[in-house]
């Protein structure tokens, strides 16, 4: 059978659209569930919880005056706002990816390349913020002055080649492990719509 | 429940659509339980779109693009279709359809035909039977005029193939 004598059967297709499954008022007040839904809870819920970790942190600090002296606590009040903005951007993003725009490819495509550029511009954030980790603390190791990170005081003891391994392995870690978290949060979305892109060139 | 302006006005647009929408879903779900969750999608969809919809396209242009897209992007249907063998697909039975007599027949090698095709041949096929001219599936898939004639001809070769070894 050719494509065209299937005309006339897509043409009688018939359906009860008086149904109560297509009425178009009830259905617009549901929630859709796109693949995306569990990452919006997800992001909403890290939202709502960082800036309460924060003023819990704030806090137990005006309580605790040792924590006062903790440069780690000090890089929390730094890194917790940071971490807020960043998964307050990832739901924006996300609703963003949601929206549809202009002709099916030109959408597909704007949503890889939005895709693509959030996550390196969360690698090299988490990236560089790892690397001032790493400079403070061998700052602070040269000055004498790493007690001021007191969980940090034991890398003191390790000869500087060890220390500089130890390092690698963090970046190293941290490349694997941002790789990892991207492909399970947006990976199969974006190799779903880079198939579709492939399939329509 | 009372309707506000905006939804009355989307409804009233959409009304002589909802057929064009259940096709779409047609398309691309195999049970009747995906299609309901395909159509509410797609409404919601167009629904979270109309406020921004400008009238720079034709409304049908604008609609195919957002039902289309919904349909491709979707999720929940690629895990259930994985689950559906292809001898469910061709004994689908859909409770609200209406009763077309012997031309359910044909329904059924139709829809048994085109489940063979991706999701991409999928939307054009079913914007070439909806008598779409190329250059409005070129405004609603951005896939070129060039593109999609190479890409009819291979679909029609996969349906003719497939419908010859049935």
């Amino acid at each position: 059978m050719e494509l065209d004598h299937f005309k006339n059967s897509w043409n009688s297709i018939s359906v009860d659209l008086s149904r109560n499954e297509f009425d178009i008022v009830s259905t617009i007040k549901k929630e859709m569930e796109s693949p995306l839904s569990d990452l919006k809870r997800a992001s909403r819920r890290q939202v709502l919880i960082l800036p309460l970790l924060f003023a819990f942190l704030v806090v137990m600090t005006s309580i605790i005056p040792d924590m006062k002296h903790n440069l780690l606590v000090w890089m929390a009040f730094i890194v917790l706002p940071l971490t807020s903005i960043y998964y307050y951007l990832n739901l924006k993003l996300i609703n963003n990816l949601e929206e549809k725009n202009g002709s099916v490819k030109n959408d597909i495509q704007r949503k890889v390349r939005q895709l693509i550029s959030n996550n390196n511009i969360y690698l090299n954030v988490t990236r560089v913020l790892i690397l001032i980790l790493i400079v403070v603390t061998e700052l602070l190791i040269q000055n004498n002055r790493i007690n001021l990170i007191p969980e940090f005081e034991i890398i003191k003891s390790i000869i500087l080649p060890l220390r500089f391994l130890i390092y690698a392995g963090v970046i190293g870690i941290h490349y694997f492990l941002s790789r990892y978290t991207f492909n399970l949060y947006f990976g199969k979305y974006l190799n779903q719509l880079k198939g579709l892109l492939a399939e329509m060139e | 429940m009372k309707k506000t302006d905006l939804e009355i006005t989307f409804e009233t647009q959409l009304k002589d659509y909802k057929l064009l929408i259940y096709k779409v879903c047609r398309m691309y779900a195999n049970n009747h339980e995906d299609i309901q969750d395909l159509y509410q999608d797609i409404i919601i969809q167009l629904w979270k779109s109309y406020p921004k919809f400008r009238g720079e396209a034709k409304f049908s242009t604008w609609l195919y693009r957002i039902a289309i897209n919904t349909a491709l992007t979707n999720f929940r249907k690629q895990k259930r279709n994985i689950q559906t063998s292809d001898v469910e697909l061709q004994s689908i039975q859909i409770p609200y359809e209406e009763d077309i007599g012997l031309k359910e027949e044909q329904h059924q090698q139709m829809y048994a035909a085109i489940q063979q095709l991706s999701d991409v041949e999928k939307s054009i096929v079913m914007l070439y039977l909806e008598d779409k001219p190329y250059d409005e599936m070129e405004e609603i898939l951005g896939i070129s005029n060039a593109t999609l004639r190479v890409k009819m001809n291979r679909i029609k070769d996969k349906l003719r193939t497939f419908t010859n070894n049935k």
